[in-house]
């Protein structure tokens, strides 16, 4: 099959799998994805876990029944499908599982979270799994913000001027009672993958541009008292705000890669406005959260 | 010595209580911890999932998760050099090769948490948000599940029925097993506290028994919870640490959902001594 070209993240991509959930693309890419055979073991892994085997250059993900993967020099994606897996969790294991790591081995900043722009401003939602980043990204939607990325967002940093948020996958994943929530009436049956949970949302709206401005990030952590939050933060503490959200495996422990980090988040908290949102558990209040952090951010 | 440490038991009979008491024993002061803090967490998180196992759960289908959760169990207990601690509110199931969910090689002894169905009843009606009636037919539901954490994403943990779930824990014959009723840490902390400290391996004097004890209480978590929310709180439902009372069923219960309980768990509730106590 003839590769298609993509664009996710900043980067061009080819592919033999077809993505429709990224941008077309063009020009030479910097990642491809294929189809071919995949070793069921590294030589001389230096991490192993119950699916994964990392060296410092290569990860292979082993999904049973899925297919395998190897992911290589934040170059090259090989699938290798089981017997009757799904093009939709093939999709989802490259997509979601597969360009992180290839954007982590390249040295790329990407946090855990979604990103929504206006009038040519980025607002990144970052937080930890469960804080309900898409579900604000998804009540954002209809507040007229267009979807940039969702559960993985990967920030630019020009050696001088703004920081910059790259669009990235665009559909959201949504847990059902969020979709509810955020789309009362919409139907609930368009899965991630057959059996999963997690419900996909097509955007109304995509940011028409490939890379927006970060004028602020979010921090969304799921609070324990009734009432939201939402304090804006500096120095030291936006950096401490921002640092755990990053989307890092650890078995890709590279010194080098982990001061780029380190020092790109710091450049990162000093570009942007940082805030920490505190909302309630639940869905209940969603209106009122996000009433709370367009009223804090000045939208 | 490593190996998890299982705090189990069925929702609302003290695994919480319990956890909170282990910390503020484990804690290196004699202020009490914070209840949003706690060393011991909820369960493994979906970080946890995903540093062991290399996926994101949030990718995986239900059935995916459930299935390789033994082998993260296995990888988080053989990655720490101490006891893991575990909350864990699931039946003692296996898979259809006879394998425990809870890995045995992984384990280093479970405690068994037991309380009241009667009470049970009145207490999970509070936290799940549910009236009287439908607790009790969730009690009786084999098919039940509860949440293993804090995120959608690392799947529900099968509870079953009230009797089930602790007649699974009570016929546990290859792991150290500790049962203790809740009524009994009620009655009798400072025994029967002392007893379960130095069965998970914190053999303490009584002293520190007693300042762990009076760092757990329930005005102490109440307070804590009333001042700063509790993150382990059903939205759905009421304050978390309400009256931990032993025999609150008595003033809320009718005389025909009583029985209704008694005939539901009747069995196990005999073998408990819950149909003659409480």
């Amino acid at each position: 099959m003839t590769p298609r070209l993509y664009d996710a993240f900043g980067l061009s991509l080819s592919s033999t799998l077809a993505l429709p959930e990224l941008l077309p693309g063009e020009g030479v890419p910097q990642v491809r994805i294929r189809e071919a055979s995949v070793p069921p073991t590294l030589d001389a892994p230096r991490h192993e876990g119950v699916c994964y085997q990392a060296t410092n250059a290569e990860v292979l993900l082993k999904v049973p029944g899925v297919a395998r993967v190897l992911v290589s020099h934040g170059r090259e994606i090989l699938v290798q499908a089981e017997p009757g897996a799904d093009a939709a969790s093939l999709r989802c294991l490259v997509l979601w599982q597969a360009l992180r790591i290839v954007m982590q081995q390249r040295g790329m900043l990407v946090l855990r979270g979604s990103a929504v722009a206006l009038r040519g401003r980025a607002l990144v939602l970052a937080g930890p799994p469960g804080s309900g980043t898409s579900t604000l990204a998804a009540a954002l939607l209809r507040q007229g913000f267009a979807a940039l990325c969702d559960d993985l967002c990967a920030c630019v940093l020009p050696p001088e001027g703004s920081a910059r948020a790259s669009a990235g996958i665009q559909h959201l994943l949504l847990w059902p009672d969020s979709l509810k929530a955020v789309r009362p009436g919409a139907p609930t049956t368009t899965r991630l993958r057959p059996l999963a949970e997690r419900r996909v949302l097509v955007p109304p709206r995509s940011s028409p541009e490939r890379s927006v401005v970060i004028t602020d990030i979010c921090v969304v952590h799921r609070g324990t008292k009734a009432a939201c939050a939402c304090e804006a933060l500096t120095g030291v503490e936006a950096f401490n705000a921002i640092l755990p959200c990053g989307r890092r495996a650890s078995y890709l422990d590279d010194a080098r890669l982990d001061a780029a980090a380190f020092r790109d988040t710091a450049q990162l908290a000093n570009r942007v406005r940082v805030y920490r949102l505190n909302r309630p558990t639940g869905l209940a209040t969603l209106e009122h959260v996000v009433e709370t952090l367009l009223d804090r951010i000045g939208t | 010595m490593s190996g998890i440490v299982w705090l189990a038991s069925y929702p609302k009979s003290g695994n919480t209580w319990v956890r909170i008491f282990l910390c503020n024993l484990l804690a290196e002061d004699d202020t009490a911890v914070d209840i949003n803090r706690l060393a011991i967490p909820w369960g493994l998180s979906a970080d946890d999932f995903e540093r062991l196992s290399g996926l994101d759960p949030g990718l995986l289908t239900a059935a995916e998760t459930e299935a390789l959760w033994p082998d993260v169990l296995k990888a988080a207990a053989s990655s720490s050099d101490k006891p893991l601690f575990v909350k864990t509110h699931r039946a003692y199931t296996r898979d259809a090769d006879g394998a425990p969910f809870h890995p045995l090689e992984a384990t280093r002894c479970a405690l068994y948490l037991v309380r009241n169905p009667l009470d049970v009843c009145v207490s999970y009606s509070h936290h799940l948000g549910y009236d009287i009636e439908r607790t009790i037919a969730t009690l009786r539901d084999d098919a039940h599940t509860v949440a293993r954490g804090e995120s959608n994403a690392i799947g529900p943990d099968l509870a079953m029925s009230w009797s089930s779930h602790v007649g699974s824990w009570l016929e546990v014959a290859e792991m150290k097993t500790l049962v203790v009723r809740f009524e009994d840490l009620v009655r009798a902390p400072l025994a029967s506290f002392s007893r379960l400290a130095a069965f998970v391996g914190l053999p303490c004097s009584a002293a520190q028994i007693r300042a762990a004890l009076q760092a757990s209480r329930l005005e102490c978590l109440q307070e804590q919870e009333a001042r700063a929310g509790f993150r382990e709180r059903n939205p759905r439902g009421g304050l978390f640490f309400r009256r931990g009372e032993v025999g609150e069923w008595r003033t809320v219960l009718t005389g025909a959902q009583a029985q209704t309980i008694r005939s539901d768990h009747g069995a196990m509730m005999q073998r408990l001594g819950y149909l003659t106590r409480c």
